[in-house]
């Protein structure tokens, strides 16, 4: 067990530089393991990439960057949990509030699209601005806080190096997190090695592919295991969480309920499940999908037609959703 | 030697053409915006006001960004800058811009009341639109046009506070608004510095219309909300000539 954590925070902080190695590398620095689509993710100009993901590597793991220096990026975005919080429904953040979803992975966001569980956040650089101001996060006076890097012994230092002056503003935080966050890849599974022809499946987590392409991929898509999209997968409201989703984004009446598709990339690590973190194991999960007649009647038509699975039908699946646990 | 003399005064017609053409081809524009109560001078948070649907109400914040300033002329069109300018009329030095522009005779001026779409969702930006100034959604991705704060207190309401953010970019909730002033007087760009006064009239924002009932409104803090209300603004710019 804590040589699999370790593994993966070695894998998930040093992505950049370990993956550097098998990949080539975008001219900004993120690696484009074999089969994915070209990043989405851009860095600025006139920036030091390297000194930038370190810059956002100290500033995503200092709890400087929330109101009463409590919390950091880190505290609710562990690093040996795929950078979400495990078995944690719902997260708190300064004063012990608590927030309203389920904190999402931090993987492959140099390929996402949008961000958030209502993909409310259109810019990586731009996402971090969120939990740092946040009321139920970390509650930072954007004022304050530029005073206390600025004051701070390293952080102008640290900012000349990435960005040439020191200089220190709220943009220059929130890229320099981006840049760090972006560098999080997870490309290396037994699910990749098998696809690239490294390693073999058994015959279960086989079948389990054979299920999950055939029922789960086309919101789950490989690689990267989601297509950027929304979905109503047919939960029912939660009565103690209002949420209506997608729709307070872009209020439209069909996008009611509807939540981001997450990727599934270390899903065993990242329970527990859903915008609201009602499911705490994966066979909870297999079995709202497998339970037509139990969805809610906004569910998806794709939702509907998962139909019903058999025991051995959604072992198998997570079987195979077990090989999507980075090395 | 005539033939240089000639040249000569050729190269000093030219050389003067340049010049006034340097000269007088631009001038500087200030566009400064005041805002006012009824044709008086706004008071921030000391005067009560009274709107025509009867709330009593102090203006505590009145910013805005702006964008896309042109002159119009007879025929022709002058874009002033591509920037966008953080307004903030309670604090005096934000309350104007300055811009270089053509010399010509205008006889309107044009701008935007909020920010580029594609602004909204780039990457985080310096200056005007840094989400220092606290005009910017995080729950919704995108910037703040426009706000309007203070208190309301009606015979039925004791004294709360209000707060109108404006805001949106996409349809259906597109919230930027054009606005139009026209100069009784054109306005000429020389050489000089020319400026324009806007009054900004907080009154028509909560009188235009049949009225805001902003008793029953306190609180207009997103896109959707704000789809009938940005239009107001409209009402509120004019020429002070």
């Amino acid at each position: 067990m804590s040589r699999t954590i370790f593994a993966f925070v070695l894998a998930a902080t040093l992505a950049a530089a370990m993956v550097r190695q098998e990949y080539p590398v975008s001219d900004d620095g993120i690696p484009q393991p074999p089969g994915f689509p070209a990043p989405v993710y851009r860095i600025t100009s006139g920036t030091n990439n390297a000194a930038l993901a370190a810059l956002g590597e100290r500033l995503f793991e200092d709890p400087i960057l929330s109101a009463d220096s409590t919390i950091s990026c880190e505290t609710c975005h562990q690093p040996f949990a795929a950078f979400a919080h495990v078995d944690h429904a719902l997260s708190h953040g300064v004063e012990g509030r608590i927030g309203r979803r389920n904190v999402p992975s931090l993987q492959n966001l140099a390929w996402q699209t949008s961000f958030m569980w209502d993909g409310a956040i259109a810019n990586l650089d731009m996402q971090s601005l969120s939990p740092i101001t946040g009321h139920d996060e970390m509650a930072s006076n954007l004022d304050t806080l530029i005073h206390k890097l600025s004051t701070n012994a390293a952080y102008p230092r640290l900012f000349r190096e990435a960005f040439g002056t020191d200089t220190i503003t709220v943009p220059r935080v929130l890229r320099a997190v981006g840049r760090f966050v972006a560098g999080f890849v997870s490309a290396n599974a037994r699910y990749d090695r098998y696809i690239a022809g490294k390693d073999t499946l058994a015959e279960n987590e086989l079948r389990g592919l054979q299920l999950f392409r055939a029922h789960c991929a086309s919101c789950h898509a490989e690689p990267l295991f989601t297509n950027n999209g929304f979905a109503s997968n047919g939960l029912r409201p939660n009565a103690a969480l209002p949420d209506s989703g997608r729709y307070l984004v872009t209020h439209n009446q069909q996008d009611l309920f509807r939540f981001r598709v997450p990727t599934l990339r270390n899903i065993t690590r990242t329970h527990p499940y859903m915008h609201d973190g009602r499911f705490k194991k994966l066979r909870d999960v297999l079995a709202h999908y497998a339970s037509p007649q139990a969805l809610d009647g906004h569910a998806d038509a794709s939702v509907r037609s998962i139909g019903p699975l058999s025991d051995v039908d959604r072992k198998d699946i997570i079987a195979f959703l077990m090989t999507l646990e980075d090395q | 030697m005539r033939c240089d003399s000639v040249r000569a005064a050729a190269c000093q017609v030219l050389l003067l053409a340049l010049l006034t053409g340097v000269c007088s081809g631009q001038g500087t524009v200030q566009v400064s915006f005041a805002p006012s109560f009824r044709g008086a001078a706004l008071e921030f948070d000391t005067t009560v006001y009274r709107t025509t649907r009867g709330a009593d109400v102090t203006v505590s914040m009145l910013k805005f960004y702006v964008s896309n300033l042109e002159l119009r002329g007879r025929s022709d069109t002058v874009r002033l800058a591509g920037e966008h300018f953080l307004m903030d009329l309670s604090d005096p030095d934000r309350m104007a811009v300055s811009m270089r522009a053509p010399s010509g005779t205008y006889n309107a001026l044009r701008f935007t009341i909020g920010v580029d779409s594609s602004l909204n969702e780039s990457g985080p930006r310096e200056g005007a639109l840094d989400p220092r100034h606290g005009m910017y959604w995080t729950w919704a991705t995108g910037y703040i046009f426009s706000k309007i704060e203070g208190t309301v207190t009606t015979p039925q309401l004791s004294r709360r506070m209000f707060e109108i953010h404006i805001g949106g970019f996409k349809a259906p909730c597109q919230n930027t608004v054009t606005i139009d002033v026209p100069f009784t007087h054109p306005v000429k760009v020389a050489d000089q510095q020319m400026d324009i006064v806007i009054d900004v009239a907080v009154d028509a924002f909560f009188d235009a219309d049949g009225g805001f009932d902003i008793a029953a409104r306190p609180s207009v803090t997103d896109a959707r909300q704000a789809v009938d209300v940005a239009p107001r603004w409209r009402k509120m710019f004019r020429a002070n000539e």
